[in-house]
């Protein structure tokens, strides 16, 4: 499955370079030039990792940071100029995941991701996930509704493991079935099989599974998990 | 290191372009164009700070231009923006003139080098 970027960056050619060499390299880039216009895109979709540059106009990376943290459990990388060492202390107490320094080779950024969605992505996917009224732990292969426990069979659990660690973005039945059990098969061959899981997790997990407020369906394209319910992960 | 590596390393240069698929003309070309039109824009940001007194307006856009500048190989300009950036912490806006003055003729010294890196009009893509 393609990893989502967002790119924080003020400065147009060190954004669109970095954007074109992280795309060259695979992955789905959502590059933008402020704070703010960042925490829009959180809104919608909750990238793999973030790269952010720290002096940024109007709310700087150390805070965007933060706020980033309280929105998803995802790995940072800094982006900056500043040298010295007690930035990069600070870069890494602010919930930074690895600092890197301009200039930089955009082959050298490459790797720095590369390595850091590799150290990362195995905790990102034990890590339990609260969201309003549900926890998911996969580690434990818990999921819990107000307090309770619900139970569910592996593939439901696998399959809300995998829209909650892509929370906001849309998965295909393809994507889920080959993220739950590494199975390939097309798109129209896994539609009807997470079809059915799909119900069954709704009637597991959601209040009213007739109008559901957790997994959502878009239409044509698959399933998501609301972003709409703030997390507190 | 001579002078025209001094104004644009050939290294850092070539090297920044090299993604995984290799130097490639048309991405080259694009961000050289990018990068001309961008700076430009920085200088004249800095300009029109230090005319109005603005110092803050200095400093940032000289942060951009260093890290465009470095980006590129672009070593003196790199060097007199940084340099401009410090000083637009400290000093007064109508003592930057000088700074800015710098950026100025670095930038000027660069130009024909990164446009000779373009392919002639025309040219097959």
């Amino acid at each position: 499955m393609t990893q989502a970027i967002l790119i924080v960056e003020d400065e147009n050619f060190t954004r669109e370079l970095i954007s074109v060499a992280l795309q060259g390299a695979g992955y789905r880039v959502t590059a933008v030039g402020d704070a703010e216009a960042a925490l829009r895109v959180l809104e919608r979709q909750v990238p793999d990792l973030a790269i952010l540059d720290v002096r940024l106009p109007g709310m700087d990376g150390w805070d965007l940071c933060q706020q980033l943290r309280a929105r998803g459990d995802f790995p940072v990388i800094f982006l900056t100029s500043l040298r010295d060492d007690e930035y990069v202390v600070k870069g890494l107490r602010a919930g930074g995941d690895d600092y890197l320094v301009k200039p930089f080779s955009p082959l050298v950024l490459v790797a720095h991701v590369e390595a850091v969605l590799r150290r990362t992505s195995g905790a990102a996917a034990t890590h339990p996930m609260e969201l309003p009224g549900l926890t998911i732990d996969p580690a434990r292969s818990r999921v819990e509704r107000d307090g309770t426990r619900v139970h569910l069979t592996a593939t439901e659990l696998k399959i809300l493991a995998a829209l909650a660690r892509h929370r906001g973005t849309t998965l295909s039945a393809r994507q889920l079935l080959s993220d739950a059990n590494g199975y390939h098969v097309t798109e129209k061959e896994a539609r009807p099989v997470v079809k059915v899981h799909v119900r069954n997790l709704r009637q597991k997990i959601e209040p009213v599974p007739e109008e559901p407020r957790y997994v959502l369906t878009v239409r044509g394209l698959g399933y998501m998990l609301s972003s709409a319910i703030a997390a507190s992960a | 290191m001579s002078g025209a590596e001094e104004i644009l390393h050939g290294g850092t240069f070539r090297e920044v372009f090299q993604f995984s698929q290799g130097p490639d003309e048309q991405i080259r070309a694009r961000f050289v164009s990018l990068f001309l039109q961008e700076a430009a824009g920085l200088i004249l940001e800095a300009h029109y700070g230090a005319a109005e007194d603005d110092a803050a307006r200095v400093g940032q856009a000289a942060h951009a231009l260093r890290g465009a500048s470095a980006l590129i190989g672009a070593r003196r300009l790199a060097a007199y923006a940084e340099a401009l950036e410090y000083a637009a912490e400290g000093e007064a806006a109508s003592q930057l003139r000088p700074g800015v003055e710098l950026i100025s003729g670095a930038f000027a010294e660069l130009r024909p080098l990164l446009l000779s890196m373009l392919p002639p009009v025309g040219s097959p893509s």
